[in-house]
């Protein structure tokens, strides 16, 4: 369907975590805002790679070094890193069906113990 | 990124016909090839071969 992520969450849904059961509004908006800020953030980094490339050492560090270019560099590297985790994170939500895979290998954020036992409780 | 841009014509609720989302699709393949050759080019362009 490719709509927002987190639409009705059954009480289940948010026991087991779907849609991640403290923050899917959230995760919503910053999906779109750290999208929004990738778009000239990354036209500026390609921009940014196809002017040093083939140049030597000390002309790239003298590039960097202005904060004209490492502050957008920077913010394109924080953006696009949070935008590849909450992406990430939507897409095992989505896709992986088998319980055990699905907290081993995704969970960056923490699992309550109660959550974890209210799951274990719930699971069929 | 064309994904990405996919995704917002979606927020917008366009793009949800049978032929949109095929053509979005379609679309966002060929252009994201076509993005990155005209990149290519433009460096090459810019940096004289190197």
């Amino acid at each position: 369907m490719g709509q927002s992520q987190s639409s009705m969450r059954t009480p289940l849904g948010r026991v087991r975590g779907l849609g991640s059961a403290k923050s899917g509004t959230e995760h919503f908006w910053l999906q779109r805002l750290t999208a929004v800020a990738n778009l000239p953030l990354s036209l500026f980094v390609i921009g940014l790679i196809i002017s040093t490339a083939g140049s030597n050492f000390a002309a790239v560090k003298a590039t960097l070094g202005s904060p004209l270019v490492a502050i957008p560099l920077l913010l394109f590297v924080i953006s696009a890193a949070w935008h590849m985790r909450i992406g990430m994170q939507v897409i095992i939500e989505d896709y992986v069906p088998a319980e055990g895979p699905r907290w081993r290998c995704c969970w960056p954020t923490p699992s309550s113990p109660s959550r974890s036992a209210s799951a274990a409780s719930l699971r069929s | 990124m064309l994904g990405g841009i996919r995704h917002f014509i979606w927020d917008t609720g366009r793009g949800f016909g049978v032929n949109e989302r095929e053509w979005l699709a379609r679309a966002t393949l060929i252009g994201s090839i076509a993005l990155t050759l005209v990149t290519w080019i433009i460096a090459y362009a810019v940096r004289g071969g190197v």
